[in-house]
């Protein structure tokens, strides 16, 4: 069974096409990439999977249930956890506050419980404590639980944000550019770490990302997306032989540029445009 | 806060100054006469008043210029539930309760489409409309004569109903305690700073605002509600939009999200009109003006208050008091760390 399932959704935002028909599935235990150039819509598709955007049409299935209509906590509820392209964090928090506000759906007792300060709450609140500590553990952060978040490099925020994703208990995992900002040595490593975390937090993937190498390493199945439609999938190498792909990458006049005669290719605002 | 903890002298040190605060608050009105504990109740309930609004501005970001006219309806329920009804206090201030959280509720559903300076004039309007309106209804306010609200059956003089309200403002305190240090505060937090990420976080963003509105509402009915049986009259004049400023100005000069903050700002603001009245007699007189009447007192000083605040010291008293919290609780003292900024200035800006 597929873990989840994008059906022909389409949306559009004014003139502006973002995405048509995309479909795309993830099976259990998979680690889905998704690729394309800037403005591909591959944001935009994450957006519809998380509930920021309802689609104009199509449909959104997770775990075998329509989620089309639900709200973004309703799926987090459900088991979805996501990471922001620009790091979803409360930066005014400690490290430790933001563990411990992802673990919101874990916590075990009413708002109204917490607030009149029932005894069980205060031992649930010790079990958060300590679920936030191993997980900081688990993803070396146990030096910076008490640093406020605002003043972290940007390497380790995407560390945190990881971080606070898992807190919420996912079954699946949607990581927007989880390696931006990153050399390749950083990247190759996240691989290898993000291969651990699968098997330690029984996680189907699925990842929007620019580093090839990376994509080639870990994942299982690749989307590539261009001008808000599906322009290729299948295994990694699959996808990267595809000369569609290429062309998008490159641009369509560099394309043009590489066959025609070799007079023209003096044409000034070719390859850039 | 690892490493030197304090000795036996200064664990000694500490329990002095605490003790000394709670000696303050309990006892020394005890020495005082009744118009002076009357006042001092008034900066007890102040402080509910000024946690109420903490919940809104704090929490979750969204100024209300109209709490005048939630702690007015507070006021006028209570009143209305013992004098015409014959109800007693506690159903009464029950209902105040109430009452507030709805009204707060209807604003709050309000708060969901419109935010920022435009939620602000919505509020102001909602007060305005309150004063015109809902405080003109004879029934329920006795018109321009006020309706009577006495004090409760065991607690008829005022040092009583001080220790009440005292009981009050700490059953407040914890509420808003354990709110903050459970999931609902720390969601009220992160949808305040990113509403998305809130969501992600698995919080369900209007559910909650809507929760910090009725909770702000509830405190604010409370705080109403005994206001009016400390005077045991209300009038309607009362509550009108002078009140609303100081409420606001007492909150953010107080440290937005610090509990001890507003508590002593709420305090200083309910007190600083009767103090200036007693040091310049009657009334400070500047040459070439008119005699500056004591009501007047905190809308001169707190404008000027709140400039120090969001010029120098966004966190309020609440920031400049933080070096003494860290030493009460076991810590050093200094002065570092003060300037963390856990408030800016631009969450004060509506």
């Amino acid at each position: 069974m597929s873990v989840l399932e994008v059906q022909g959704c389409s949306i559009r935002f004014g003139g502006v096409q973002a995405a048509h028909d995309v479909s795309l599935r993830a099976g259990e235990w998979e680690i889905v990439g998704v690729i394309g150039p800037n403005g591909a819509g591959k944001t935009t598709t994450f957006n519809v999977i998380t509930g920021f955007y309802r689609p104009d049409s199509g449909r959104v299935w997770f775990k075998g249930r329509d989620i089309t209509r639900l709200a973004v906590h309703e799926r987090t509820a459900l088991g979805m956890g996501r990471t922001f392209q620009n790091v979803g964090l409360v930066k005014s928090s400690t490290v430790r506050e933001n563990l411990l506000t992802a673990q919101h759906l874990e916590a075990g007792y009413s708002t109204l419980a917490g607030m009149v300060g029932l005894p069980s709450t205060f031992a649930a609140e010790r079990r958060l404590r300590e679920r936030a500590e191993a997980l900081a553990g688990i993803l070396g952060l146990s030096d910076l639980l008490d640093t406020r978040v605002a003043g972290l490099p940007y390497g380790v925020l995407k560390r945190v944000e990881l971080g606070a994703v898992l807190a919420t208990d996912p079954d699946l995992l949607l990581l927007d550019e989880p390696t931006s900002g990153m050399g390749p040595e950083e990247a190759h490593a996240f691989g290898a770490t993000l291969l651990e975390l699968r098997r330690e937090f029984d996680l189907t993937v699925v990842m929007i990302e620019h580093h090839v190498p990376l994509v080639a390493q870990v994942c299982d199945y690749v989307y590539c997306l261009n001008f808000g439609e599906l322009l290729a999938e299948g295994t990694p190498d699959e996808v990267r032989a595809n000369p569609e792909v290429i062309r998008a990458y490159l641009g369509q006049e560099a394309e043009e540029v590489l066959h025609e005669e070799p007079g023209v290719r003096g044409v000034p605002g070719g390859v850039g445009a | 806060m690892t490493g030197d903890r304090p000795g036996v002298a200064g664990w000694c040190a500490r329990g002095a100054v605490m003790v000394a605060v709670a000696g303050l608050v309990l006892f020394v009105p005890t020495l005082r006469n009744n118009v002076e504990v009357h006042i001092y109740t008034q900066a007890v309930i102040y402080a509910i008043i000024g946690l109420s609004l903490n919940v809104l501005l704090g929490y979750t970001g969204q100024i209300s210029l109209g709490h005048q006219a939630f702690v007015g309806i507070g006021a006028f329920t209570s009143a209305y539930m013992v004098t015409v009804h014959g109800q007693p206090f506690v159903a009464a201030v029950g209902m105040a309760m109430v009452v507030g959280g709805v009204q707060a509720l209807v604003l709050g559903a309000v708060s969901l489409r419109i935010t920022g300076l435009y939620f602000a004039l919505v509020t102001l309007a909602y007060g305005t409309m309150a004063e015109e309106s809902l405080f003109n209804i004879q029934k329920l306010t006795g018109g321009s004569a006020g309706q009577a609200a006495p004090k409760p059956t065991w607690f008829t003089t005022d040092l009583r109903y001080y220790y009440l309200c005292l009981a009050f403002l700490a059953a407040v305190v914890w509420v808003d305690w354990r709110l903050m240090k459970t999931k609902g505060g720390r969601a009220l937090l992160a949808l305040r700073e990113n509403p998305r990420v809130a969501a992600t976080y698995g919080a369900d963003v209007k559910a909650y605002t809507l929760m910090a509105f009725v909770v702000a509402g509830v405190f604010a009915g409370l705080g109403g509600a005994l206001l009016a049986h400390n005077d045991t009259f209300v009038v309607r004049d009362l509550f009108n939009f002078q009140l609303a400023l100081v409420f606001v100005i007492m909150t953010v000069v107080g440290g937005l999200r610090n509990r001890t903050g507003v508590v002593v700002g709420s305090a200083f603001f309910a007190l600083v009109g009767y103090f200036f009245d007693k040091l310049f007699g009657h009334g400070l007189s500047v040459p070439g003006l008119k005699v500056l009447p004591k009501e007047y007192a905190p809308i001169v000083i707190g404008p000027m208050l709140l400039l120090f605040t969001l010029t120098r010291h966004p966190g309020g008293v609440g920031q400049q008091i933080r070096p003494v919290q860290r030493w009460l609780r076991g810590g050093r003292f200094s002065f570092k760390d003060t300037h963390d900024a856990e408030v800016r200035v631009s969450d004060v800006r509506a």
